[in-house]
């Protein structure tokens, strides 16, 4: 129950401004069309779609929230009512999973 | 422990060159080792990693299980020893096991290929295998594989059928057998593969088809396919010895997934679902 409060508070006040970096424990193996992140020290593996990779890629060039959001609403100008939605999901699932750290840098 | 007791007898059991022996002390004990482990027995002259001794002793029949002088089963019921042993067993085939990648799934299999049907404890695989196995199938394991690199073969852990105890309602539906044939306890019980269908071979045959079976209450039997990433990050969550994959890397367990039909199976009855299998893949069921 306290699991669940922690993500639904994630998902409340996630600051836009907020950067992540990757976890290096985790692997990246690319299938066709879809990729799936990987832990080293475990056999935890984490199905991406594409919009959840994109964010991972994005997370890797140090872009904030606000930063993904955006580029993402430019690309693909038809989602952009659910893009911001989709990234906050994507985040905390990967957050979640210890695919993605919270960097202290603002 | 054992100096005290006369040996009845002694056999090396295991698969994929991982080898455990296994010395009895009570002439009742044979038959329950070899109950568990008669697929699994190689000769005398293999060398094994290590030895376990079996006793019975006392006016109550205790039964105990040594490592050294470690035990790790002290009791009256045969199913909790047999639990004991045949998990130390996989314990002991598994923890330095590099030749391949090893699966928590049932397996059933032919000259054609295998079917592998990965899954956690609980998610009913070896019911539904004991199934597919009183259908026609051959039978190979219900609880691990290893899977190798070379031509995607599968080598299958086959002991008998170990069940929950509320599986019994659905065994019964369709298989007779009585107490004698099995061992059970308050936790589940342990059934012979032979009772389902006498007719078995020892294959290893290469991976031919994924099934993640899911037994879900009041719910119309579905295949759906599974895209290669999807499927291989359930295959990942069904990893036995994470160990191997930072020794084999995951490229090959990859491979494997991009190579060979994934689909997960929901199902909440047997009713038609044998025909549905034979007619989706009709070389394997």
């Amino acid at each position: 129950m306290s699991f669940i409060f922690i993500i639904y508070y994630l998902l409340r006040t996630m600051e836009y401004s907020q950067k992540f970096l990757l976890n290096p424990e985790f692997k990246v193996e690319k299938f066709d069309n879809e990729i799936l992140l990987y832990a080293v020290s475990n056999t935890s593996g984490i199905y991406l779609n594409e919009t959840a990779y994109l964010v991972w890629e994005m997370c890797a060039q140090e872009q904030t929230v606000e930063e993904i959001i955006t580029l993402l609403e430019d690309t693909y100008p038809l989602q952009k009512e659910t893009i911001r939605e989709d990234v906050s999901a994507a985040i905390t699932s990967l957050v979640e999973y210890g695919a993605l750290i919270v960097s202290s840098d603002e | 422990m054992s100096a005290v007791m006369n040996r009845t007898g002694s056999r090396t059991v295991g698969f994929c060159d991982q080898y455990v022996t296994i010395n009895s002390y009570g002439e009742e004990l044979e038959s329950l080792v070899d109950f568990l482990c008669c697929d699994l027995q190689v000769g005398p002259e293999t060398e094994a990693r290590v030895s376990y001794d079996v006793m019975v002793r006392g006016r109550n029949s205790m039964l105990s299980l040594w490592h050294g002088d470690q035990y790790h089963y002290f009791g009256e019921c045969r199913y909790e020893f047999a639990y004991s042993l045949i998990n130390e067993i996989i314990y002991q085939c598994i923890v330095d096991n590099g030749a391949g990648h090893a699966i928590h799934a049932a397996a059933i299999g032919s000259e054609n290929g295998a079917v592998l049907l990965p899954g956690k404890s609980g998610f009913g695989k070896s019911t539904l295998t004991a199934w597919l196995v009183s259908k026609g199938c051959n039978y190979l394991t219900d609880e691990l594989v290893l899977l190798s690199g070379k031509n995607k073969q599968l080598f299958p852990f086959t002991r008998p059928f170990s069940m929950k105890i509320g599986s019994s309602a659905i065994m019964s539906s369709f298989l007779h057998y009585g107490l004698e044939d099995i061992i059970s306890g308050k936790g589940g019980f342990m059934l012979p593969h032979r009772l389902v269908n006498p007719e078995f071979s020892p294959l290893t045959p290469a991976l031919a088809l994924i099934l993640f079976p899911e037994y879900r209450s009041g719910a119309p039997t579905e295949l759906s396919r599974l895209s290669s990433a999807f499927g291989c990050a359930q295959l990942m969550e069904c990893y036995v010895n994470a160990r191997n994959i930072q020794g084999l890397g995951i490229s090959q367990l990859a491979e494997f997934s991009r190579n060979t039909p994934m689909y997960k199976l929901v199902y909440s009855s047997f009713d038609g679902l044998y025909e549905q299998l034979q007619d989706t893949f009709p070389t394997l069921f």
